[in-house]
């Protein structure tokens, strides 16, 4: 049943916004005529080398910020404490991943001008949105009967929330490290509008018409991701 | 406990007006088919619940509750999950282990026989031995009463009754467990009960 209503609405759809009514062998043209103008640029690698510094500076400052200010936050919103203050939280939460971080940097801009600070700023507020929602989930999913016999230990507010942290403590390993891959791939979209990192390069030469260099920054930034990857997929399985 | 009446968000009664009265050193099984409140009485005792009517009177000074699944942080070590008992908030989170609370938590696990076992991880423990690190734990609360829910229900025969053994024969410690087999409780036990229909009936 639902196979059919998919291939029909996409159909459906698809002719509503004119998909089938593009030009396909120009558009693969545009693409190939693209490809050939590209050649790899030396210096870029370097601009793109110092591009990926920022880009991990601001992700890995953010990841950590916001790992701090979760944690208790996410306490909280785990209803460890009073229940009023865990609605409070919860919404403020929704709200700051409500926000795309695209558009939290576009604010940070503003505010602080174009640069690291701004794309640093931007994330924190994003990722403590989203971390907040993910640690309260890792508390909520505890075991109760670990949370009744932690209660009858006499473990209650800080240290009740310490003993599940350290209970369910590979769960928050596995939600850090998505988010620093989150905040990593965010990081070099957000420069796109002045807030650092690789983005922003990318974008200065796609300005400057040089996409040489700007596909020399993608190419470095495809490796990173792929080492960053690696590395994430051998820290999962060590914790 | 006086009269006590207990359902869960205005279900069925479980719990209708059960008198029960333990002392120092008391020895005492609870038997009953699965759902009929067993484990909330427990909880009741061990103030995890309140009665919807009647009368809890605690005169012990430490209550030490152990679920059916134990509640042990299976990440940390036999003597952390002990130790973890007697750390405040901020010797937890800054990680400080006195010698002496160390000390302390090695003389619990010695007392249920698992020193051996300290820097082991939980979750490589079997059944009973994390079962002796609860009962460990419990002893690390200076616990004068144990709550014990299930405590050998998927142990064999012969792990089953040196549990019971070690948690029957600590000093000075008062022992209320949930159980399923008859034959080892009145073994080990000095009174049994049957919880059926919510009314506690006494057995022996």
């Amino acid at each position: 049943m639902i196979i059919p209503l998919l291939i029909s609405t996409a159909i459906a759809l698809g002719f509503l916004l004119g998909v089938f009514q593009a030009d396909y062998h120009k558009a693969f043209q545009n693409l190939i005529l693209f490809w050939r103008e590209i050649s790899l640029d030396a210096e870029a690698v370097s601009v793109g080398l110092y591009a990926l510094y920022e880009t991990v500076l601001i992700s890995v400052f953010a990841t950590a910020t916001a790992v701090l200010i979760s944690v208790p936050l996410a306490a909280v919103a785990a209803g460890f404490w009073h229940k009023a203050l865990a609605v409070a939280v919860r919404t403020a939460a929704t709200f700051m991943r409500a926000v795309p971080a695209l558009l939290w940097a576009v604010l940070t801009v503003v505010m602080f001008g174009p640069g690291v600070v701004a794309g640093a700023v931007a994330l924190v507020v994003y990722s403590v949105g989203y971390l907040t929602k993910l640690f309260y989930e890792t508390f909520e999913n505890v075991d109760r009967g670990f949370v009744d016999a932690m209660r009858a230990i006499g473990a209650r507010g800080l240290k009740l929330a310490h003993l599940v942290y350290l209970q369910q403590r590979r769960q928050f390993i596995t939600n850090i490290i998505f988010i620093l891959e989150y905040n990593i791939r965010t990081a070099t979209i957000i420069g796109f509008v002045g807030a650092g990192g690789v983005g922003y390069y990318i974008a200065q030469y796609i300005n400057l018409l040089q996409y040489g260099a700007a596909a020399t920054i993608v190419l470095t930034t495809f490796l990173f991701v792929l080492i960053l990857e690696g590395t994430s997929y051998f820290l999962r399985r060590r914790f | 406990m006086k009269s006590v009446y207990f359902s869960y968000n205005g279900g069925p009664s479980l719990l209708s007006g059960i008198d029960f009265t333990l002392g120092r050193n008391d020895h005492v099984a609870v038997l009953g088919k699965s759902g009929v409140g067993k484990t909330t009485f427990l909880k009741i005792i061990a103030g995890l619940l309140k009665p919807l009517r009647g009368e809890v009177v605690n005169n012990f000074s430490k209550v030490s509750y152990i679920p059916q699944n134990l509640g042990l942080v299976e990440t940390a070590t036999a003597l952390e999950n002990v130790m973890y008992a007697s750390l405040d908030s901020l010797g937890l989170f800054l990680g400080v282990w006195k010698r002496q609370r160390r000390e302390e938590a090695l003389k619990c696990l010695s007392a249920v026989g698992i020193s051996h076992l300290a820097d082991a991880k939980v979750s490589s423990l079997s059944g009973g031995e994390r079962q002796r690190v609860a009962i460990a734990r419990a002893l690390m609360q200076k616990a004068d009463l144990i709550l014990a829910d299930e405590p050998v229900a998927n142990l064999d025969l012969d792990t089953a009754s040196s549990v019971l053994k070690t948690l029957t024969s600590l000093s000075d410690v008062a022992v209320v467990a949930v159980m399923h087999d008859v034959d080892l409780a009145m073994e080990y036990f000095q009174r049994g009960y049957k919880l059926e229909g919510g009314r506690l009936i006494q057995l022996w």
